[in-house]
């Protein structure tokens, strides 16, 4: 599903070269739900975004879903986030000024082919499977902070992605609210999509099917 | 996505009322500016009704600083003729009174039906001195003068408003009371606008001078005759008929300054236009940049969501189409008022494309003032932004 080959990373400026990853190996199958720790500046974020090809690495391949990504291209690129992947972040992300379903609705708008009314469909399922659907015409200063989360649960899955990646999913939430998005993550998960999460919180991890590693943008396990 | 596109616009209403307003604002002076130069444009490509190239008008008239009973012979209009012919470089002479000179100041006119009718007197030469466009009918001959009714040349727009598609020659034209009373239609021209080619179409009535009426002169000069040539006709009338004075002009030159007059509004509308633009051109690039800059975030999580920095381009681009579409729509009403409230009276076919031309300005306008920032949001990296606070 995921797989990535001496992947390096690094950040060039005209006086500092950072090396934020550095030979980073592994590889996700289809239906796993995978952790990813380490202390601050590891570079946790940063491999989440360049499998999410949000960020482009200065080495190595990486296949996702079984396509190998040979052009950094933006249209390309666009693309394959819309179909491939779902983000999770930690602050959520929502736009202010549209209500639930409208936010939910995002993803879509970038896909050809679909209907207004089709749109509405899929993103009233995925507001249904957050358990919100008591909540679509809300705006985001009208929810909760756990509420908040899970219209981002529902906005990553609403195009149907095969890869999930969250950031820090319960970073900004209490226990009790990270418990419930960490519920709805493991039960997207049962019904098969492949999730890679990062966290600095053992506890969630452990909670996960692996974890990897990275100390100094390094993989250590 | 226009559906998202309008969401969005509502939703930050308040944000875009000025903008809306503003563009509502320019929408109509760039819509009065470009009716003024569509109407302009149409009347210019309308027939003149007459020639200007190489013709001259001779003013000549007694000195009114000699004293009324100083004896100065009047010479007879038979004598200016001859003494005009005389010069193998005039090619015809005419004579009509002030109404029928080109680009005149005079109003001399009436009404009929509440339309000002223009009057011009003028001598049988006249229609070949013009090179008239003889649409129906005659023109004036000597014969004329012993008609018992009056005999009229008028101008095909005003033939269609008196008797529409009926054969105007020999109606009578209750109306025009002048003269003998009883006046008949002779003959129709094409048109005469006299005010030049950015004039209306011309409501125009033509009679036979009379013989013992105040006249300027016209004449045809061959081509080529240079200027200095008037100072011939000059000394040769005042050798004619001291005490009086002489003053030429060509038609061109009363062309050109006609041109310089019926521009001003056309020219004083654009320059307010450019003004009020170039506002809100400043303004929309700064509101668009502003924007950019305020919604790095919401750029970022589109661009992370799969929209590509072409897509985000066309978002900005589109919700400043929409703003501006609301200053148009709302341009739109109170435009439609304008023929109802009689303030603005142009066919609808000027109309028409008057509105079409001022959306297209203000819609190039939008697109335009979207190009800078709309790179900016483009060079915008989703890492960077999902990041940016």
């Amino acid at each position: 599903m995921i797989k990535l080959e001496s992947i390096e990373k690094v950040y060039r400026t005209e006086q500092v070269e950072t090396l934020a990853l550095s030979n980073i190996n592994f590889a996700v199958d289809e239906g796993e739900f995978i952790s990813v720790m380490g202390p601050s500046g590891s570079g946790k974020s940063t491999l989440l975004n360049v499998i999410g090809l949000l960020d482009e690495p200065s080495a190595g391949e990486i296949v996702l879903n079984g396509q190998a990504i040979n052009s950094y291209a933006d249209r390309y690129l666009a693309r394959i986030r819309n179909e491939e992947v779902g983000f999770i972040f930690q602050s959520f992300h929502l736009i202010a000024d549209l209500n639930v379903v409208d936010n939910v609705e995002i993803p879509l708008l970038y896909r050809r082919g679909l209907s207004g009314k089709k749109r509405r469909q899929m993103a009233l399922k995925a507001l249904d499977r957050v358990g919100l659907s008591s909540r679509v015409k809300h705006f985001p200063s009208q929810l909760s902070g756990g509420q908040q989360q899970r219209v981002a649960v529902a906005r990553a899955i609403v195009a149907q992605p095969h890869i999930l990646l969250a950031d820090e999913p319960t970073g900004n939430l209490d226990s009790q609210m990270g418990d419930e998005i960490m519920g709805i993550m493991h039960q997207l998960n049962e019904e098969g999509t492949t999730i890679v999460m990062v966290t600095h919180d053992q506890r969630l991890a452990d909670r996960t099917g692996r974890t990897v590693r990275l100390f100094d943008g390094r993989q250590v396990q | 996505m226009i559906r998202h596109l309008c969401k969005l616009v509502w939703n930050r209403k308040r944000a875009n009322a000025l903008t809306a307003f503003q563009i509502f604002i320019s929408f109509l002076i760039v819509f009065i500016t470009a009716s003024i130069a569509v109407d302009n444009a149409d009347n210019y490509r309308r027939p003149l009704g007459f020639s200007y190239e190489n013709r001259w008008v001779v003013n000549f008239w007694r000195d009114r600083e000699l004293p009324l009973d100083s004896e100065v012979e009047a010479p007879s209009r038979r004598q200016v003729y001859q003494a005009l012919e005389s010069f193998d470089w005039i090619e015809s002479v005419a004579s009509a009174d002030g109404a029928a000179i080109p680009y005149g100041s005079s109003r001399w006119g009436s009404t009929i039906d509440g339309q000002p009718v223009y009057h011009g007197a003028v001598s049988d030469e006249y229609y070949e001195v013009f090179n008239l466009d003889l649409v129906n009918g005659r023109w004036f001959s000597e014969e004329d003068a012993a008609l018992d009714w009056e005999p009229l040349v008028i101008t095909q727009p005003l033939s269609e408003a008196l008797f529409g598609r009926e054969d105007p020659i020999g109606q009578q034209v209750e109306e025009w009371k002048r003269g003998k009373g009883n006046a008949r239609v002779v003959g129709v021209v094409s048109d005469y606008r006299r005010r030049g080619e950015f004039s209306e179409p011309g409501f125009f009535l033509l009679t036979r001078v009379e013989d013992d009426a105040h006249v300027d002169f016209l004449v045809k000069v061959r081509p080529g005759t240079p200027l200095a040539a008037q100072e011939q006709i000059d000394k040769r009338l005042k050798a004619m008929a001291p005490g009086y004075r002489v003053n030429i002009t060509t038609l061109e030159e009363d062309r050109a300054s006609s041109f310089k007059l019926s521009l001003i509004p056309l020219f004083a509308a654009g320059v307010v236009s450019v003004l009020v633009l170039g506002m809100v051109a400043l303004s929309l690039s700064g509101v668009l940049w502003q924007r950019t800059t305020l919604r790095t975030e919401e750029i970022g999580l589109r661009r992370a969501l799969g929209g590509s920095a072409a897509s985000i381009y066309a978002q900005l681009t589109g919700e400043m189409l929409v703003v501006a579409s609301i200053g148009v729509i709302a341009g739109l009403l109170v435009i439609v008022q304008f023929p109802l409230l009689e303030l603005l009276d142009y066919t609808s076919g000027i109309y028409a494309l008057s509105l079409a031309l001022a959306a297209l300005v203000i819609y190039g306008l939008v697109v335009v003032c979207s190009l800078y920032p709309g790179r900016l949001a483009c060079r915008i990296r989703p890492v960077e932004a999902l990041h940016h606070e």
